[in-house]
């Protein structure tokens, strides 16, 4: 991946936070203040869709189903939902994050989970435990993507990233429906 | 899909400014989204690109041993339109309208690779959809301590960042520590 994506990354999550702070100052704080924690916990789930990690990710989405749409354009239809991961996991993976997955698992019931050993949104952290909070971030992005990517080749699919040691990552896809 | 089948487009530095044009995209999308007025737009796309620019601007300086030394504006802009330019949009750009005995000029940047896959529709002439380099430009030269103010203006060919020198910045200690 280039520096200047580097750095556009890093100004959305910028972007992102200061949204965030933003749309925090004006939530209804007397509504808030009498609440009990499990209430206003909940009040804040509804008000998630101004966050931080929901703007990415819709950035994502939109990114991600313009760049499959792009790459698929001269390849022939790629019809079954193990055919479409592969090509998620190869060439989508490789002109996107410039490197071919280290591993594809799946229960064949909807469940794939995709690992990348060296995933190069997260090489600027050094490695290991310590920064695994504050680079979470940096995942939703790159989620939105390959949901993007996914709804392009027409599968409805839930993708959530665990990470326990930077810079490797799972990706969890749970697919839903599958459009056809 | 065939096995053999050789994947198509998948040419890792095209993609990857492709990656970076639809990202940019997608952001202005959504900017647009937060904010009603383009105006708003514009100046947290320059903000987007102050910051990058800053940190441009060190990786150039790193990287690029063999550029001399600006004493001029007129140095300043070749420099930007054959180096800077090139190493960070993959495209050259020339420089031209100089105005005001130097001081202004506008940099002309032909197929703008943020602009490939865009149309900005009629209704968003006030969006000034490039200048995320604009502010680039100015955050770099900023980091140089050269003050310059940046507009970035969409023809229907190509992209034009005019460019006014302000000062000189200098380095002013604190109060308090002479």
């Amino acid at each position: 991946m280039s520096l200047p994506f580097d750095l556009l990354h890093m100004e959305m999550v910028r972007y992102g936070k200061e949204k965030e702070a933003v749309a925090r100052a004006d939530y209804p704080k007397e509504v808030l203040e009498g609440l009990d924690k499990a209430t206003s916990s909940l009040v804040y789930k509804a008000l998630a869709s101004r966050n931080a990690e929901t703007n990415l990710e819709s950035i994502g989405l939109r990114t991600g189903f313009l760049l499959a749409e792009r790459l698929c354009r001269d390849l022939p239809r790629i019809s079954t939902e193990l055919e479409i991961m592969k090509f998620i996991c190869k060439e989508f993976w490789i002109s996107v994050f410039g490197k071919q997955v280290d591993n594809l698992r799946t229960n064949h019931q909807g469940v794939y989970v995709v690992q990348d050993n060296r995933f190069p949104c997260l090489t600027s952290f050094s490695d290991g435990t310590q920064y695994v909070k504050d680079a979470a971030i940096y995942l939703c992005f790159p989620c939105g993507v390959v949901r993007g990517a996914l709804q392009a080749l027409g599968i409805q699919a839930l993708v959530t990233p665990t990470t326990d040691q930077l810079p490797s990552v799972k990706f969890h896809i749970h697919i839903k429906t599958k459009l056809t | 899909m065939s096995k053999q089948q050789k994947p198509v487009g998948v040419d890792a530095k095209k993609m990857s400014s492709e990656l970076f044009a639809l990202t940019y995209g997608s952001l202005v999308a959504e900017m647009l989204k937060d904010y009603e007025d383009p105006r708003q737009v514009n100046l947290q796309l320059d903000k987007v690109g102050f910051n990058m620019g800053i940190r441009l601007a060190d990786d150039f300086l790193s990287k690029q041993a063999g550029v001399p030394k600006c004493t001029d504006c007129r140095q300043m802009a070749e420099t930007l339109s054959k180096n800077v330019i090139p190493a960070y949009l993959g495209v050259s750009a020339t420089v031209n309208n100089w105005e005001s005995g130097d001081r202004e000029f506008s940099l002309q940047i032909e197929n703008n690779p943020l602009t490939e896959f865009v149309e900005v529709p009629q209704d968003l002439t006030s969006l000034h959809y490039s200048q995320m380099i604009a502010g680039a430009i100015r955050g770099g030269l900023e980091a140089v301590h050269i003050k310059v103010t940046t507009t970035a203006i969409e023809t229907p060919t190509n992209t034009v960042i005019k460019v006014k020198f302000i000062e000189v910045l200098k380095d002013n200690l604190p109060a308090g520590e002479d």
